[in-house]
């Protein structure tokens, strides 16, 4: 236990939507707002800001100055997608740690739904860089990518679509004890398979739901966060692995998270049965299939059983996404997974609190990219 | 939108050139190391073994498919009559560790599995000069 150990003390977000009619800008500004009057914090102490985007949304120094701060000693904005969630709070908690920063905002903005939408287009395209090879063959969208996975997971583990659905049916029960999920409603089995196809292997239901919105957390030294208003949150630790575009992994039976997962438990002296709940990042159902089997809840092939034996809820092993997910909360890339942690680890989860919260695991990312971080409730 | 959209087209860099050259000339052809004899996809510079140089050498178009999706959902302009359509990626023969992606052309959906041979075929690709590599299965 150390002074300068990184803790999350606030959280914060605006309302999850379909059409924000807002810009990146006021969404941010106000889930920044909110995580720093969640901790108590003077918003002077804030003197880092880190997020990432993917070209459609606010860059951290005009959130910066849209809060009234004159500057940051730390802006970073990393050009990337929800396989950088957890690396992107890694930098912050490391900012906070080598003493580089006192304060340090973590928000991701976006209007998924209303605005820059995955997989849309309005006219001809030319199509440069990693994608021209797949484009010219009407491929060229993450759904696309991740249901090649899925495709080549299921024919060497014997995954089946309705292990998928039960993954889709679980996370949306979940949901219906979170007011801030946009898909509250349950789903059965039945439904699920007649949900229409939108890329086979994928159904409608297996896919996140695309949304409006903004999530923020605050992360700050232990010795600041000793006089602040919320029980700390301590990160533990963090570990990213990274490759390049999804058709250049080798073998797509190993998800980054094959690589991620044993230095995290190794380095911690944790494991997955040490875990209260999981945030694991859902773009898709078959992600959190392939995530939980690589980080060891269950054997390769077994998240299916998994869920259909309630391991993954209330009264199982560990809960897997409390408040819905992406499936079901709302696609905020990945950062909500976070604002979940943090709130069922102080305990203010509510009815669907997850009993003695102590310890959980979030990842962040899919196919060749992706992160796993723990947090502790100090 | 009424207009008849045309599927993306590629827009090479300068590595990339060569590959989308030898396409418009008809041959399928991956890059090689002449120094240590990897293939290589995509198109770098040089390789990423042992930072020789590269050369495009025609391959047989032989392969398997190591994995695919049926389209449902329209996510580029100029598929829309072709849905369901299916994409693959293939692992050619030569290389069996790279994944190139193209259209499964002349089956029916059904019967695009993994692990099934395909040849691929260079052909025209509407809107434009370039020509792309599509995949048909073949008996094994």
């Amino acid at each position: 236990m150390a002074a300068n150990d990184p803790m999350v003390v606030g959280i914060g977000r605006s309302p999850y939507s379909r059409n924000s009619g807002r810009t990146t800008a006021s969404l941010a500004v106000e889930a920044c707002r909110s995580a720093i009057a969640d901790a108590g914090m003077d918003l002077s102490e804030v003197d880092g800001i880190v997020e990432f985007n993917v070209g459609d949304s606010v860059g951290s120094l005009n959130v910066a100055y849209a809060l009234g701060l004159p500057g940051l000693r730390m802006p970073v904005d990393i050009q990337n997608g929800g396989n950088v969630v957890t690396l992107a709070v890694a930098l912050a908690c490391m900012a906070v740690q080598s003493g580089k920063c006192k304060s340090v905002l973590v928000y991701r903005s976006l209007n998924s739904r209303s605005g820059q939408r995955i997989g849309t287009y309005t006219g001809n395209l030319n199509i440069g860089g990693d994608d021209q090879y797949g484009a010219p063959h009407g491929y060229m969208a993450p759904g696309q990518w991740f249901a090649m996975y899925c495709r080549r997971y299921m024919h060497e583990f014997g995954t089946t679509y309705e292990d998928l659905g039960r993954i889709a049916i679980t996370t949306r029960a979940h949901a219906g004890k979170n007011e801030a999920a946009i898909m509250r409603e349950p789903i059965t089995m039945e439904q699920y398979l007649a949900s229409r196809w939108i890329y086979d292997p994928f159904r409608l239901f297996d896919c996140a739901l695309e949304a409006d919105g903004a999530c923020a957390i605050l992360v700050t030294s232990r010795a600041r966060a000793r006089n602040l208003q919320q029980v700390p949150v301590q990160m533990l630790d963090e570990e990213t692995f990274m490759g390049r575009h999804p058709d250049s992994w080798e073998d797509m039976g190993h998800l980054f998270s094959a690589r991620a997962a044993p230095p995290l438990w190794e380095r911690t002296g944790l494991k997955p049965a040490d875990m209260d709940f999981a945030c694991i990042y859902d773009c898709f159902t078959f992600t959190t299939i392939g995530v939980i089997e690589d980080y060891g809840f269950c054997e390769k092939g077994g998240a299916g059983e998994y869920y259909a034996s309630g391991k993954a809820t209330y009264g199982g092993d560990c809960v897997i996404n409390p408040h819905g997910g992406l499936l079901s909360e709302a696609y905020i890339h990945g950062m909500n997974h976070h604002f979940e942690a943090v709130l069922q680890l102080r305990h203010q989860a509510g009815e669907r609190q997850v009993k003695d919260a102590k310890v959980a695991l979030v990842t962040a990312g899919t196919g060749p990219f992706g992160g796993g971080l723990i947090y502790a409730r100090a | 939108m009424t207009a008849k959209l045309n599927p993306p087209q590629p827009e090479p860099s300068l590595d990339s050139l060569p590959y989308w050259e030898s396409l418009k000339a008809g041959v399928f052809a991956l890059q090689r190391c002449t120094a240590c004899r990897e293939w290589q996809f995509p198109p770098l510079d040089t390789c990423r073994h042992c930072a020789g140089s590269l050369s495009l050498q025609t391959v047989s178009g032989r392969g398997t498919i190591y994995t695919f999706i049926i389209n449902h959902r329209p996510s580029a302009p100029g598929f829309d009559e072709l849905l369901p359509y299916p994409v693959a990626l293939v692992a050619p023969e030569e290389a069996p560790h790279l994944h190139i992606p193209g259209r499964i052309v002349g089956a029916a959906n059904e019967d695009i599995a993994i692990g099934r041979s395909v040849m691929a075929e260079v052909v025209d690709h509407p809107g434009g000069e370039w020509k792309v590599p599509v995949f048909r299965i073949i008996a094994t």
